[in-house]
């Protein structure tokens, strides 16, 4: 099933200078997609067209096989998760109980079922210790797996995660991956969306989408869009360290072979 | 002018419950003209610390000496005209474009000339330079600074701190937020200053760019400074203890020369070297 | 490094803590009225009166564990009140009395003039200590709830106090995180030549605004982006909502708003009937 089908999609915000213009793709259920793009390219715009904060836009958006529009709105928000950049600026409760339970107040779950539900995703977020916390005594990391714990407790079927690592330092950022990570092993039919400007993240994902002023300039797996070195660097992005390491390798004359698509398998590879 | 702290200690909410050591017994010197790296985990002391070196902290015991400025924990001993060191060290503080106010963006630059006495046409005179230094150009003047881009908010930001044309510039995470290209372009700024003979301390936690920059790395431990090395030397053994995340090739390396390689970490710099390293090391075997 | 306690809300489990913030206003509300009644007809029974409200807030506050240190700086600013009051009173003579404490000269010093000042500044003591019993047993956030279910009648009346209590709830969250934001940008001000704390008008004007104004926009961007956020997570303020927070009345908070009750009516049986216990009890005949 597609859970995110854009054909078409072009947005301007002064009417003039497109934004996006003629994005064509489409997610799959259970994938972890990467979309990246440099400050600039288009990424935040398509994020807000997608989680539906941007009206008036060409083209065709369709979640869950439902087209996008204000009266679909409500209902298609309930199947999604988003996870914002700044983890401040979505932290609503005063502590991590009331902001778990803010989402919960929202879909109007019923107040004997709301404890259980909170203590268990926040002890799925490794937050289980910190439920009567208030905001400010926590680092950034620990703000953003509170706003994953409250993404979790709706349980979505897609999960976007807007730059939601870029203000915070590499342990936190850590911290988010390794969630993501048990997000998908837990529930192998969550599909989950990275919208993000670090390349060694998005060499995570299963695929890969490149946006560079609002179009969309690129799309595979990894390995696929890693291969256009050249182009990467012409619209400012890097590679990651082992697809450098190869292409160097090979300026070498040594030969690496097509299966290694991450730096273990490189390195296991350099020593048989 | 080297920096000099002696042993330092501060404490934040004395006598207060709320009591919290961040520094402890510091003492550290610092060379002029070098680009020093500051690193250590969240909460190690090194906001703490670069807080003395412009006297917007004064330490509970000890003093920081910068030239002719004292900034001790002794009233007596301090020197009288401490706000003038901050003309000296210029500290852009993380996440920079957050203290823009003016209406325009040569105006906001020329505030911190204008604080130290800088007549009005001599101000903008500086800002005009500091912004064509950091890569804005007159079309930029005078455009509101709150209708830029993130990255140009930033540019304005930093050029604000060199218009006071610091000898030292201290600058805290200049790349958190930015993509790898303004990232990049921000480095490179900062090293063409150093280059002029200015001294770069950079607070970062990102070991790729205390590789590829830094001639001298202070880590900083629980409020201590645990090492003082060359990046080099730092990347010799093992740093997960500080909470720091050894770069990338320097992780590479270790495992190849755990499996049968003999790689010279001393004589590799960068993807391109240690790629010949390896080609070297399998055409011995 | 801020460690902010909002409204010197001090952590503990005294019984004052634990009682629903609904009822502690009620209480306060009552005390304060009863602390203000009229019992003009006898000094020894208004301070009387007043003495025996002074040993209820005492116990207050002695259970509510408010720090001496609090109490004592509450009363700072009052000694100016206090000068002010007996200035007035003695200038300007209430009432028909001639009962003369001492003389300035040949200008007579009424008791009345004294004791009037004395039974203002003693009540406005007794009211700020209760005030202060309230804000430092009751989280800033119960509080909001509180005022929420008293603004519940206007509700149906088409008042938005859900929404007014949200608002309420947010601005306290981020009352702590504003004020990290202040201090970021005096600090980045500062760096850059700015001195808060001296100079001529001119030059502090000029220091607020590059405060203010960087923190309205950081405030309105935060906003947009909360705004966004909670819209997102399907907050609908005119929709139904279930309640995760919910008050509850106990027994304990029965007994003591029956207390507090009992106790106003006490108070204004004394005022509306001119009660006067020394002459009734004792057949003590004291000036008035």
């Amino acid at each position: 099933m597609k859970v995110i089908e854009v054909k078409d999609l072009s947005y301007s915000y002064d009417g003039k200078n497109p934004a996006v213009s003629g994005l064509n793709f489409s997610v799959e259920e259970g994938s972890f997609c990467a979309l990246i793009g440099h400050n600039g390219s288009g990424k935040s715009t398509l994020a807000k067209l997608l989680i539906g904060l941007l009206n008036g836009y060409q083209g065709e958006i369709k979640l869950f096989g439902t087209t996008l529009e204000p009266k679909t709105l409500f209902s298609l928000r309930s199947r999604m998760g988003i996870v914002f950049q700044n983890p401040d600026n979505q932290f609503v409760g005063s502590t991590v109980r009331d902001d778990i339970a803010f989402g919960l107040e929202n879909r109007c779950v019923k107040h004997e079922d709301m404890d259980s539900i909170i203590s268990t995703y926040a002890a799925e977020a490794g937050m289980e210790k910190f439920l009567d916390s208030a905001p400010e005594n926590l680092s950034g990391g620990q703000k953003q797996r509170v706003a994953v714990a409250g993404v979790l407790a709706m349980k979505p079927d897609l999960v976007i995660f807007d730059e939601a690592t870029s203000m915070l330092d590499p342990k936190g950022k850590k911290e988010i991956l390794e969630l993501a990570r048990k997000m998908r092993v837990a529930n192998p039919k969550l599909t989950i969306l990275s919208i993000t400007h670090d390349i060694e993240e998005a060499s995570l994902a299963d695929e890969v989408l490149v946006l560079n002023e609002g179009k969309l300039v690129l799309a595979g797996t990894p390995k696929e869009v890693f291969t256009h070195g050249k182009e990467l660097e012409r619209i400012h992005l890097d590679s990651p360290f082992y697809v450098n390491l190869i292409r160097a390798l090979q300026a070498q004359g040594i030969e690496v072979p097509s299966s290694v698509d991450s730096l273990q398998k490189l390195e296991e590879s350099l020593c048989q | 002018m080297p920096i000099d702290f002696s042993q330092v200690t501060f404490v934040y909410n004395r006598k207060s419950p709320f009591q919290y050591e961040a520094l402890h017994n510091v003492s550290l010197h610092l060379d002029e003209h070098l680009f020093i790296a500051l690193v250590g985990r969240t909460g190690s002391g090194k906001s703490t610390l670069i807080q003395h070196l412009n006297a917007l902290l004064s330490p509970t015991e000890g003093e920081v000496v910068i030239d002719q400025y004292i900034n001790s924990s002794d009233r007596k001993k301090r020197s009288k005209k401490l706000k003038d060191l901050r003309k000296l060290v210029g500290l852009v503080f993380q996440f920079p474009e957050y203290q823009l106010f003016e209406e325009t963006v040569e105006k906001d630059v020329a505030f911190g000339p204008k604080n130290f006495g800088y007549g009005p046409e001599t101000a903008l005179q500086v800002a005009h330079e500091s912004l064509q230094t950091v890569g804005l150009n007159e079309s930029f003047y005078t455009r509101s600074p709150f209708e830029l881009s993130g990255g140009e908010k930033r540019k304005v930001a930093i050029a604000g701190i060199l218009a006071l044309d610091p000898d030292y510039l201290v600058v805290d995470e200049p790349t958190a937020g930015l993509d790898p290209e303004a990232a990049r372009e921000t480095m490179e700024l900062f090293e063409s200053i150093h280059q002029k003979g200015k001294t770069i301390i950079l607070v970062t936690h990102d070991m790729n760019l205390v590789n590829q920059y830094a001639d001298k790395v202070v880590v900083m431990e629980d409020g201590k400074v645990a090492e003082v090395a060359t990046p080099k030397e730092l990347f010799s053994h093992p740093i997960e203890q500080y909470s720091l995340e050894m770069p990338a090739f320097f992780e590479t390396i270790r495992y190849l020369n755990a499996h049968g390689y003999h790689l010279d970490e001393t004589k590799i710099d960068n993807v391109a070297s240690l790629a010949k390293a390896i080609a070297e090391g399998r055409a011995q075997k | 490094m801020n460690n902010f306690t909002m409204g010197r809300y001090v952590p503990y489990n005294s019984f004052l803590h634990r009682m629903d913030p609904r009822a502690k206003i009620f209480c306060l509300v009552a005390l304060v009225v009863a602390i203000f009644m009229d019992f003009g007809f006898s000094w020894a029974m208004t301070f009387t009166m007043d003495a025996i409200a002074a040993i209820l807030i005492l116990v207050l506050l002695w259970s509510s564990r408010t720090s001496l240190g609090q109490v004592l700086n509450s009363l700072k600013s009052l000694w100016f009140m206090a000068v002010f009051l007996l200035i007035i009173y003695i200038l300007m003579p209430v009432g028909t009395s001639t009962w003369v404490a001492f003389n300035i000269g040949t200008y007579p010093i009424y008791w009345d003039s004294i004791l009037n000042a004395a039974k203002i500044l003693l009540r406005l003591v007794l009211m700020i200590e209760l005030t202060m019993i309230l804000t430092s047993s009751t989280k800033p956030l119960d509080l909001t709830y509180a005022f929420e279910w008293y603004l519940y009648p206007f509700k149906l009346i088409g008042f938005p106090s859900h929404e007014v209590a949200m608002t309420l709830s947010i601005a306290l969250r981020f009352i702590p995180t504003i004020l990290e934001d202040v201090e970021r940008i005096m600090k980045a001000q500062t760096s850059r030549g700015v001195d808060f704390s001296r100079g001529k008008i001119g030059a502090k004007f000029r220091a607020i605004v590059s405060l203010i104004v960087p923190l309205f926009v950081s405030s309105f961007v935060r906003s947009e982006e909360l705004a966004n956020a909670m819209e997102c997570r399907g907050y609908d303020p005119k929709a139904k909502r279930t309640r995760y927070r919910q008050l509850a009345f106990g027994w304990s908070d029965v007994a003591e708003t029956v207390f507090v009750g009992c106790f106003l009516a006490l108070f204004i049986y004394v005022s509306v009937t001119k009660f006067d216990a020394f002459y009734t009890w004792w057949g003590l005949q004291l000036p008035s």
